[in-house]
């Protein structure tokens, strides 16, 4: 988190271009700053102390939990990064829980099936769906779903319709990875000698499907679920440019195209901690149930 | 029957570039069905409030656009004229002082009376910013006062015929004294205009409901929503797909696309803005008259402004507007010459060593094409150029040190007030702050201070008019288009009028149908 | 048996079409029907027609040439990208597995550092420092691209060496050198590979996502990210500015994948995306 941190802070230090008229930019369109201006904008955020200087002031002030004030608003980052935050959680959280159903059914299907004709067909649409380029097919679904037909909104994050399809933009890839994981956890499971114990015990195979091999097959999905999430937090740039939705990604790719150093600082540092935060989640989860311990199935 | 509807599409562009050449403020259809007194209308604005609201930045045209903030004075777009808003009347007092009488009983929209104590307050706090204004600042004003409850009295440094536009520039705008909290500025129901702020949702709008005791009679809209949406295209989706009523800035490239559509209007009217390849004049070869001539005649203009542009920018004339009243109407469109252009550039004697550098801002997406186009131009007079694209932040230390060839950019001639003086002080001039062209002529510089100091209006625009002139004699740097500001608005609006100063929007007789 | 295996590899549907796609780009200059840059602004945003079987673009260039040509910039950042990442990730990834200790344990910290960062923020991140060009999009990109092959071939590597065969040759005094061509590196080399194609897929249109931002490739130059951004503005009027190039990221990195998986598959291994899956499970 220190490492990423300070890495932002590089940026303006050895970017081309003036740092500080980018504040003033950003404040005030391409306009004419005059020499003084810059100073005194400079002073009053202390950028010209050396760079060690300015990062030791910014650590010390984040150990308190305080993540400075924005060089352009002059307003507290927090006031920003957590609105974005919360922004970017709801999308990404959406994403993955549509990404979760959708490739449970779509697992389930083609592990129990293996080698027939629906599975050969979802396998090949996972390998599609991680080809497909989201800035190209965003638009499309734009001039269809909201030009076309104006059935859905065309950008912005106020109701639920606007949300469709950012998150199923966003769940696309999700989808693909979580089918592979899902497929061949419950494959495994079926295989296991718990379940065929259980079949012998006059379980009807749906009943084993249901009760042992689903609740198993699925460990190695959580895991996947983890990496997903964090990755989806920064990652989702892309669709928060073309709907313009607030989000996170969208903050901290405008700070730093802005140089407001101590909002994509501690956009970074949020991100990389809820990452952080989810994967070891996940960690705890995963051991607390160890398939090894309960069924007896090896997984990886 | 697709390219039938492509080309009826070009004929549309084509009838209403005619209407609009003629009609000076172009405005929605004239009211039809009743107007719904519960409507509120969304308006997609091209702008989103970086700064707390400060007044002395960006953000406060967004407050003006929410007919929320107001000013003393204000530019009335049909006359030409500095018209009384929140002050009926001002007076000269003497050279350096001004006095404004303010309008009786207008109340904030949270209840307080506003008075001069509340006026100096608020132009003071931006007077005080670390990042000035640019057209109120401590250079331009050095003291604001209340004279008495209903006077405000400005004292500026030097005689200031144009004190009054100052008065009108959004950063002079007037909030509540409540509005001035320790976090900064809360405009929520502290402004005087006909719509109130109620709530934001960060990075995204801004909402605002009826101001029922506004001073200028009643406000026909309920209430209003302004979304920042910064892209373009999407803009125009959103007024096409009805989720805007208003989308301000257009960009070229959705234009047809719009007009095609029933169900929109599209206004147009010029913007302060010219499309310029600024050449600098410092170094060779451009600090050769004949050849920046010749990087003029090699240029086809309406070929620029019919393809990239789409039709949504003129070619231009000139440094001005043909619309402004200090433009030369004896002016023409340049004509593409090639074969004169080669004669300039083989009797410079210039030699090119290596290909010179057209950088093309990052910021406008069209002048990566312009600059294409510009390339191929000059390669039909000789010269060989090569585009580089950069953010204009990377590429400003170089420009304004001189150390380049050519730069694709555009500047607003009346950013904040509508004269242009700002601009031909800081552009043009031999120590102007914003010389991009590093361009300098004693003449030209003797007719700009002439024209700091003149109180005449009539004599004024002259003045700018012959520093126009030289500037177009001495080709400082080749002109392209003439930008064309252009609002789309949806069929049930009423009584929108365009403002290509993008200062009003919300306004009190602004309605909706339905 | 090896030639049987590339066979399998080699002659099918998805690997005919990407070697078509290669020769195609490779021999853009000479089968393009266009100049890809010269502009014909008479005939702007053209539909396919047979003078442009793609249409034209916002400036009246051919698009069809633009693809082709456009094809080069993207195709060749993805591979140098992909080869970069694979070289990094192998070597790292063994280095990891063999010295173990505290490099392994730095080589987790800093994987766990990469991977809890989003990949576009650090791209993002790169580029406002060095400013955009080919190096850097291949820098910006590369210094993440290399982990999940770096941990595919720690875990790989790992449970080669502690094999049967490996513990016999150390007995006899094999070399690691020796240990490491004839145990590790062929037991690693098939799923590797395949994870490589995978990643070409994944990075043609991560690399494209940046030159859609603006902050990729730059004008006059341009890929297919490139183009999608130009020709979005337009799309209503010429949706095949979109289809184009977007068809042509997402069928190269489908078939680049579906390679992948039949590597997998030849190997008798599971799916290929399931290469990255394992890989996060194991650490």
């Amino acid at each position: 988190m220190l490492l990423s941190s300070f890495a932002v802070f590089l940026v303006p230090f050895v970017s081309p271009g003036e740092p500080v008229r980018s504040l003033l930019r950003a404040r005030m369109d391409i306009g004419a700053a005059d020499e003084a201006t810059v100073q005194a904008y400079a002073q009053q955020f202390g950028l010209h102390d050396p760079m060690l200087v300015q990062f030791g002031r910014w650590l010390g002030r984040f150990v308190t939990g305080d993540m400075g004030i924005s060089h352009i608003s002059g307003t507290p980052v927090a006031d920003q990064v957590l609105p974005a935050i919360a922004v970017t959680l709801s999308l990404a959280g959406s994403a993955l829980l549509v990404a979760i159903a959708v490739s449970i059914v779509l697992g389930v299907i083609s592990a129990t099936r293996a080698g027939s004709w629906p599975d050969r067909l979802i396998t090949s649409v996972t390998h599609a769906l991680i080809a497909i380029p989201e800035y190209a097919l965003a638009p499309l679904l734009v001039l269809l779903f909201a030009v076309r037909w104006s059935l859905l909104p065309s950008a912005g994050f106020d109701s639920p319709a606007s949300l469709v399809l950012p998150v199923f933009i966003l769940a696309l890839r999700p989808i693909s990875f979580f089918t592979v994981a899902v497929r061949s956890g419950v494959r495994q499971a079926l295989d296991s000698e718990h379940v065929l114990a259980a079949r012998a015990r006059g379980l009807s195979s749906t009943q084993a499907l249901v009760r042992h091999v689903v609740p198993h097959g699925l460990l190695p999905l959580w895991t996947m679920v983890g990496v997903w999430f964090a990755g989806l937090l920064g990652g989702s740039v892309i669709v928060e440019v073309i709907f313009a939705i607030p989000g996170m990604g969208r903050l901290i790719f405008d700070a730093i195209v802005d140089a407001d150093i101590p909002v994509a600082q501690g956009g970074v540092v949020v991100v990389v901690a809820c990452a952080v935060l989810t994967t070891g989640i996940i960690d705890l989860v995963h051991k607390l149930s160890d398939p090894n311990v309960r069924i007896g199935v090896r997984h990886g | 029957m697709k390219f039938g509807r492509l080309s009826a599409a070009a004929g549309f562009a084509a009838i209403a570039l005619a209407l609009t050449a003629c009609s000076s403020t172009p405005s929605s259809p004239a009211p039809e069905a009743a107007a719904n007194p519960d409507a509120r209308a969304v308006v997609a604005n091209f702008r989103a409030p970086v700064s707390n609201w400060a007044l002395e930045s960006d953000d406060a045209y967004v407050l003006s656009i929410a007919g929320c903030l107001e000013t003393l004075t204000k530019y009335d777009q049909t006359t030409k004229k500095v018209e009384p808003m929140l002050a009926t009347s001002w007076k000269q007092a003497s050279d350096t002082v001004w006095e404004f009488e303010l309008r009786k009983n207008v109340k904030f929209q949270d209840g307080t009376a506003l008075d001069a104590k509340a006026v100096a307050g608020s132009l003071n706090r931006v007077l005080k910013a670390t990042a000035p204004a640019r057209a109120v600042n401590p250079k331009t004003i050095s003291k604001v006062e209340a004279a008495d409850a209903d006077t405000v009295r400005v004292t500026t440094p030097a005689a200031d015929p144009l004190l009054p536009y100052r008065m009108a520039s959004v950063n002079a705008g007037v909030l509540s004294p409540a509005a001035y909290t320790a976090k900064g500025i809360d405009p929520m129901k502290h402004c005087t205009g006909p719509f109130a702020p109620v709530s934001e949702k960060a990075g995204q709008s801004l909402t605002l409901d009826r101001n029922e005791n506004y001073w200028d009679g009643e406000v026909k809209l309920a209430g209003g929503e302004i979304r920042y949406i910064t892209d373009g295209a999407t803009r125009a989706t959103q007024v096409q797909t009805g989720e805007a009523d208003i989308s301000m800035s257009i960009p070229a490239t959705s234009l047809a696309t719009l007009e095609a559509d029933d169900k929109i209007s599209v206004l147009k009217a010029d913007s302060p803005r010219t499309s310029t390849l600024y050449l600098n004049n410092s170094r060779a070869p451009f600090d050769d008259v004949n050849l920046r001539k010749a990087a003029t005649m090699a240029m086809d203009l309406p070929a620029i402004a019919a393809s990239i542009y789409e039709g949504a920018a003129q070619p231009a004339t000139g440094p001005f507007a043909p619309s402004e009243s200090w433009a030369n109407p004896e002016l023409g469109v340049p004509q593409l010459n090639i074969e004169e252009a080669k004669k300039l550039v083989e009797a410079s004697g210039y030699k090119q060593q290596k290909p010179l550098e057209i950088i093309a801002i990052t910021e406008r997406a069209e002048f990566a094409g312009v600059a294409t186009i510009i390339q191929e131009q000059f390669k039909q007079i000789g010269l060989t150029a090569k585009v580089v694209t950069k953010s204009y932040g990377a590429a400003e230390p170089d420009v304004l040190a001189g150390n380049y060839d050519m730069i694709l950019s555009q500047r607003n001639r009346m950013i904040d007030i509508a004269d242009p003086i700002g601009f031909l002080q800081a552009d043009y001039t031999c120590e102007g702050g914003y010389n991009l062209s590093h361009y300098c002529n004693k003449d030209y510089d003797k007719l700009i201070f002439q024209a700091t100091t003149e109180t005449d209006e009539t004599k004024r625009h002259d003045l700018y008019r012959q520093a126009g002139d030289i500037l177009a004699a001495d080709a400082a740097n080749v002109w392209l288009v003439n930008e064309q500001a252009i609002d789309a608005v949806g069929n049930s609006v009423q009584g929108y009028v365009q403002d290509p100063l993008t200062r009003y929007v919300l306004t009190k007789d602004l309605a909706k149908t339905q | 048996m090896a030639k049987n295996i590339f066979k399998k590899i080699l002659l099918s549907a998805p690997a005919f079409f990407l070697l078509a796609v290669v020769i195609v780009t490779v021999a853009a200059p000479w089968i393009s029907p266009y100049d890809p840059d010269s502009q014909d602004l008479l005939n702007r945003l053209q539909g396919p027609s047979l003078a442009h079987l793609l249409g034209t673009d916002s400036l009246g260039r051919d698009t069809l040439s633009r693809v082709l040509h456009g094809g080069q910039f993207s195709l060749s950042v993805a591979l140098i990208t992909t080869l970069f990442a694979l070289l990094v990730g192998t070597v790292l990834g063994l280095l990891s597995a063999v010295r173990g200790g505290w490099l392994d344990e730095l080589f987790l910290r800093v994987n766990d550092l990469l991977l809890a960062l989003p990949e576009i923020v650090i791209a993002l991140l790169i580029i406002a420092v060095m400013g955009p060009g080919f190096f850097t999009m291949v820098l910006s990109v590369g210094v993440v691209a290399w982990t999940p092959t770096a941990r595919l071939v720690r875990s790989m590597a790992a449970q080669a060496l502690s094999t049967h065969h490996v513990e016999a040759s150390k007995h006899v005094g094999a070399s690691r050198w020796f240990i490491l061509r004839h145990h590790v590196l062929p037991f690693v080399a098939g799923p590797v590979l395949a994870q490589a194609a995978l990643r070409f897929g994944l990075l043609l249109v991560l690399l494209g996502s940046l030159s859609y931002l603006g902050i990729g490739v730059q004008p006059p130059q341009s890929d297919w990210g490139s183009m999608l951004a130009e020709a979005q503005p337009h799309a209503i009027r010429s949706p095949w500015g979109l289809i184009a190039p977007g068809a042509a990221i997402f069928l190269v990195s489908f078939c680049v994948t579906l390679l992948g998986n039949r590597i997998t598959h030849v190997l008798g291994g599971d799916d290929v995306l399931a290469t990255e899956t394992k890989a996060e499970a194991h650490d």
